[in-house]
């Protein structure tokens, strides 16, 4: 089966607290790893993705996070919804005081992305492309 | 917080020296912020904060690194970043932060350009002076 065939998807929930993000980059930074991405592509993923679920959890304490990675031969794209308690505050990124930093970091670092509703959970998506090989 | 992170004080040229050993993310910048508003509440006129053995920082990092220029703003410190990791370098230039910091690769080099700061001769407005307009950092307006 060639990666064109087949992706990659693994799902991981995490209750909304801080020192659990760091299960998060390890996530992408192996999802990335997998797709082949170079060093600096897993680094980049790495901090989008921090990023991303920073902007979703919007300085909440409470609640989960879902996320779900998708990575095929050549991109990973991640989904983050926030799922909890709280009403959910309908911006993207978030309207927190470092909002606008996660919103330019994910800006630079990704190719595409943007909010995203699913089953009524409010969150965000990315995807990042490796960069094409030369030669 | 990661076993591996860790943030302490030292002392170096007449430098407040801040080192930070890790990841600086939203479970660990609030360590960091702490120690630099103790630092802080003591007035010192240089601070350094040595981001050399850092593996990787957030938005929160870098929002708790503007919250501290600010206080150092208020306190009239000067606050230096020592850096030399392109990825963390290349992490300011994207949200546009390179200018709030001075930086340097090493705590000493980042001392020394604080200290070069603070030694700029005031140029005190003369009869001519007045007449050109010469600002202070002694470059004619």
């Amino acid at each position: 089966v060639s990666w064109s065939d087949r992706s990659d998807v693994v799902e991981l929930t995490i209750p909304v607290q801080a020192d659990l993000l760091t299960l998060v980059r390890l996530t992408a930074a192996a999802m990335a790893t997998r797709s082949n991405f170079d060093v600096n592509e897993i680094e980049d993923l790495r901090l989008a993705v921090n990023e991303l679920c920073l902007s979703v959890a919007a300085d909440r304490s409470v609640g989960r996070l879902l996320l779900k990675f998708v990575g095929s031969a050549d991109q990973v794209e991640v989904w983050c919804h926030y799922d909890g308690p709280t009403e959910p505050l309908g911006a993207w990124p978030a309207s927190t005081e470092n909002g606008g930093l996660s919103a330019r970091i994910i800006e630079v670092l990704v190719d595409e992305g943007g909010p995203d509703t699913n089953e009524g959970l409010s969150g965000a998506w990315l995807r990042k492309r490796r960069r094409p090989q030369l030669g | 917080m990661g076993e591996d992170f860790e943030v302490f004080e030292s002392y170096q040229s007449g430098a407040t020296v801040i080192g930070v050993r890790g990841e600086i993310d939203v479970a660990t910048a609030p360590a960091v912020s702490a120690i630099v508003t103790k630092v802080l509440s003591a007035r010192p006129s240089d601070v350094v904060v040595d981001l050399l053995d850092v593996s990787f920082i957030d938005s929160t990092g870098l929002g708790m690194l503007i919250g501290a220029q600010k206080l150092c703003q208020q306190y009239g410190t000067s606050l230096g970043l020592a850096v030399d990791e392109p990825r963390i370098q290349r992490l300011f230039d994207i949200t546009g932060l390179t200018g709030l910091f001075t930086t340097g690769t090493t705590p000493t080099e980042v001392i020394k350009l604080l200290t070069a700061q603070i030694e700029v001769p005031t140029v005190y407005p003369t009869h001519e002076s007045r007449e050109h307009g010469v600002a202070q950092n002694g470059e004619y307006t």
